[in-house]
């Protein structure tokens, strides 16, 4: 209590001069050490420097507010990185960076220029605020700044603007334009290394190689003089072309591949295409120095000339830009260069989800999903994603609406926990002992888990027309459903915990107190069916559970999870699992999944004609190889190429040009001769799976028949036996 | 009622001043150097002043003007979140999960 009662006698001086040194040790002394701390920290901690400088600037501070701004800007984009899409990869390099946070920093630079005259960071900002804009592909801004840089007095900026001038004329191809700005500033003594790389960019896109690489080896043993680091022009990068260019040399020919890269319609500027010889595996390249063209100011490509081969082709687009954009992906996988192609990329905005939006926490058992319509849609999926154990990947599945319908033809759908806890199939495994994830047996949508929500569009062939997740985007700014109707049971805690062997001897407990549990029953014939662990897969005892629990709720679904756990030679040991499905379950009522594992039975029985039947029925958005290998097998030739005419059909590695020559050419051949029949013999094992690489080896080498080997050159690609 | 010795004195007195006189500009500097001279004292005087202040409040003030200080840097600091996030492969896109920002929770009816 003495405290409240203490008193201090103390001049009024002394306690003013208390008050200001407080102040200004906040207001002027902090700043200034956090200013040196920020430079200190910027390498080792990017972000906390950016709070820092931040801080910095918004105090009372003097005197170093412009190298703040500058160094806060670079730290929040040190340079625009690409994201990459080829044909069959997708990924960004770098830094996560936003539009937002773009935005914020052409602000800091804009001001710098506004009110930093003198500054030594006046320039620098200029030129990065030119990358930011062509990396953006923000022509009209880029064009102003240009325009506005050309008057000024300083000569710096002059120069910086007529270097990013020559650099659009180049994306342009008016090549004699650009190489005049860069050759006036080569003969003042310009020292200026973009001026060397560019001008061989020139070279390299008029096919004039020796020249583009004489200029890309000076470039890599020029100081750096003007910028801190490799990167030029949005986000190309200046050095070791040289050795790529190199590499690139064997690819050299006369066929060209031109195309477009769009969004909604609209052409995005310098994007980078970059093309992979199909037959190398490794490096893709896309590492910003290794682009066989740039899309011009339309959004249009053409690269130099390539050889006659198979190639993969893909683009590099800056990265704040795919926040916003959702690929429209075509089902192709390689590209075929005989002759000038065609090729282009397209994006769209993503569609909008309606409702709801963000977290919703599911206390019922039904919710209503909405959607924007989207125009010329063939129907809708919605689709839940189920991650693995480490969170940092996951397994994106279609699920179906509560009436088990999976393609939605309204713009909304309602989900009920009931079907979507029978049906979701999301299935992983860690470590050398396979644990499976608790997600294989509760399903996806167990009590307290959030399950992400995405609806894509699909047009009529099933291609992806739009979605409500675009190539990158944040987990807040996505629907996630958070399942709340209940609490977990005692069952499905050990589960979720991996106490496997404790769940299973609990519900077999429970089974011989109440033997119709439908939970025990559920859970039981799932961990029998897919394995908790190696060696625990008992497909016997799960079929007893599956049929229990079957007769119990009548669910197809769960006979359709039992069958597709088979593998070809479990199907052989197990047939009449297959065959009391079958009884079970009469041809008209069957779904799509049950449709294929019955095709799939009668492959395994050999009969390849009851085989096709049931897979051409089972047909959606995917058509089985296996089809063309029976047409094949049966010496249906003509079926085959119109198989193969069919969009529906993935080909993925496989060239359908050489397939169409090869089954051409199959039409004559005697179906007694030796290549026939050991050909023939190969597709009944492919089609059975019981084909095996060194059998193919050994048919590929030794067949003389120039058809059948382009055919099993194919069959090699797509199994990767042959790379 | 004065006598004639005042008389006389004043007479004197009057004799002997009547050349001496005092000019304007003196007049002034006189008047300003006392009026400063008030000021300063009077600052002099409140600066130097001791004063009584009850501990609590003395404690109270220095803590509030640290928060306030404090203040304006932790809110600079939520102001701007930059943090990479954590990315996770949704098939062929990513979705980053960010710290700060909360997730909007909508409840059902």
């Amino acid at each position: 209590m003495w405290i409240y009662m203490k008193r201090i006698r103390v001049k009024v001086k002394t306690l003013i001069i208390v008050l200001v040194s407080v102040v200004m040790i906040f207001r002027l002394i902090l700043p200034q050490v956090m200013f040196k701390i920020s430079g200190y920290i910027s390498d080792k901690d990017r972000e906390k420097a950016i709070k820092f400088y931040n801080v910095y600037l918004n105090t009372l501070s003097f005197g170093k507010k412009d190298e703040a701004l500058y160094n806060m800007a670079t730290l929040m984009v040190p340079c625009i990185d690409t994201y990459n899409i080829f044909m069959g990869m997708r990924g960004g390099e770098g830094y996560n960076i936003t539009k937002d946070r773009v935005d914020e920093v052409i602000g800091y630079y804009e001001k710098i220029l506004d009110k930093y005259g003198k500054s030594k960071y006046y320039a620098k900002s200029y030129n990065n605020l030119l990358d930011i804009y062509t990396g953006l592909g923000d022509i009209d801004s880029a064009y102003e700044l240009m325009d506005w840089g050309k008057k000024s007095s300083n000569e710096k900026i002059r120069y910086i603007s007529d270097l990013f001038r020559a650099f659009y004329y180049y994306v342009d191809k008016e090549y004699d334009k650009a190489l005049s700005i860069v050759d006036y500033y080569i003969d003042k003594g310009e020292e200026d290394s973009r001026l060397y790389v560019l001008k061989g960019h020139i070279y390299f896109s008029k096919e004039e190689y020796d020249k583009a690489n004489e200029l890309y080896k000076l470039v890599d043993n020029m100081p750096y003089i003007y910028e801190e680091d490799n990167i030029l022009f949005g986000n190309l990068k200046k050095f070791y072309r040289s050795q790529w260019i190199d590499e690139f040399s064997k690819y050299r020919g006369e066929h060209k591949i031109r195309g477009k890269v769009v969004i909604d319609g609209k052409g995005i500027p310098f994007a980078q295409i970059y093309v992979k010889d199909i037959s190398k595996s490794g490096i893709y390249g896309s590492a910003g120095n290794e682009f066989v063209a740039i899309t011009d100011s339309n959004g249009e490509f053409e690269t130099v000339g390539f050889k006659e081969g198979e190639y993969e082709i893909g683009i590099g687009i800056s990265q704040p830009l795919v926040y916003d954009m959702v690929y429209m992906e075509q089902n192709i996988r390689r590209l075929d260069v005989y002759e000038d192609t065609e090729y282009d990329f397209n994006f769209t905005s993503p569609m909008e989800m309606i409702s709801p939006k963000g977290q919703f926490v599911l206390k019922d058992k039904e919710i209503t999903l909405k959607w924007e319509k989207i125009e010329g849609v063939g129907y809708y999926r919605v689709q839940a994603v189920s991650f693995e154990d480490s969170k940092e990947s996951s397994v994106t599945f279609a699920i179906p609406d509560k009436y088990g319908e999976y393609d939605i033809v309204e713009n909304q759908a309602t989900l009920n926990l009931d079907v979507l806890k029978l049906s979701s199939r999301a299935m992983s495994y860690s470590g050398e002992e396979m644990i499976a994830s608790p997600q294989n047996i509760l399903g996806t949508f167990y009590p307290q888990s959030s399950v992400p929500i995405v609806i894509s569009a699909y047009d009529k062939d099933g291609n992806l027309i739009n979605s409500t997740l675009p190539i990158k985007s944040f987990y807040d700014d996505i629907t996630v459903i958070k399942v709340n109707d209940r609490e977990l049971t005692k069952g499905e805690n050990l589960i979720l915990h991996k106490k496997y062997e404790e769940a299973v001897k609990y519900y077999e407990e429970l089974l011989k107190e109440d033997t119709n549990n439908k939970e025990a029953l559920m859970y039981l014939s799932r961990m029998y069916v897919e394995g908790w662990k190696k060696g625990t897969k008992d497909l016997a005892k799960g079929a007893e559970y599956s049929f229990r629990l079957y007769e119990l709720i009548e669910e197809k679904d769960i006979l359709g999870r039992l069958l597709f756990s088979f593998d070809r030679d479990e199907m052989e040991k197990h047939l009449e699992i297959f065959e009391k499905v079958f009884d079970i379950i009469p041809d008209e009522d069957l779904n799509n999944d049950l449709l294929w594992e019955k095709g799939r039975y009668y492959a395994t029985k050999g009969d390849f004609n009851k085989c096709r039947q049931y897979y051409e029925r089972a047909e959606t958005d995917y058509i089985d190889l296996d089809i063309i290998y029976i047409d094949l097998y049966n010496r249906e030739f003509d079926r085959a190429l119109n198989k193969l005419k069919d969009n529906k059909l993935n080909l993925w590695s496989m060239n359908k040009r050489n397939l169409i020559t090869g089954i051409e050419g199959l039409k004559g051949i005697d179906e007694n001769s030796k290549e026939w029949i050991e050909f023939s013999q190969f597709l009944y094992k492919s089609i059975k799976r019981k084909d095996k690489e060194d059998e193919f080896n050994k048919v590929y080498k030794s067949t003389t028949n120039p058809f059948i080997k382009i055919i099993l050159k194919e069959i090699g690609i797509q199994n990767r036996w042959l790379l | 009622m004065k006598d004639k010795f005042d008389l006389e004195l004043k007479f004197i007195m009057d004799e002997e001043t009547k050349n001496v006189f005092m000019p304007d500009e003196l007049k002034n500097r006189i008047m300003e150097d006392t009026k400063g001279k008030i000021l300063k004292e009077k600052i002099s005087v409140f600066l130097n002043r001791y004063i009584e202040i009850p501990l609590p409040a003395i404690l109270g003030g220095l803590a509030a003007v640290m928060i306030i200080n404090l203040m304006s840097l932790v809110k600079l600091n939520k102001d701007i979140n930059y943090s990479d996030g954590k990315v996770i492969k949704v098939g062929y896109s990513e979705i980053i999960v960010r710290n700060v920002k909360d997730v909007d929770l909508h409840e059902k009816d």
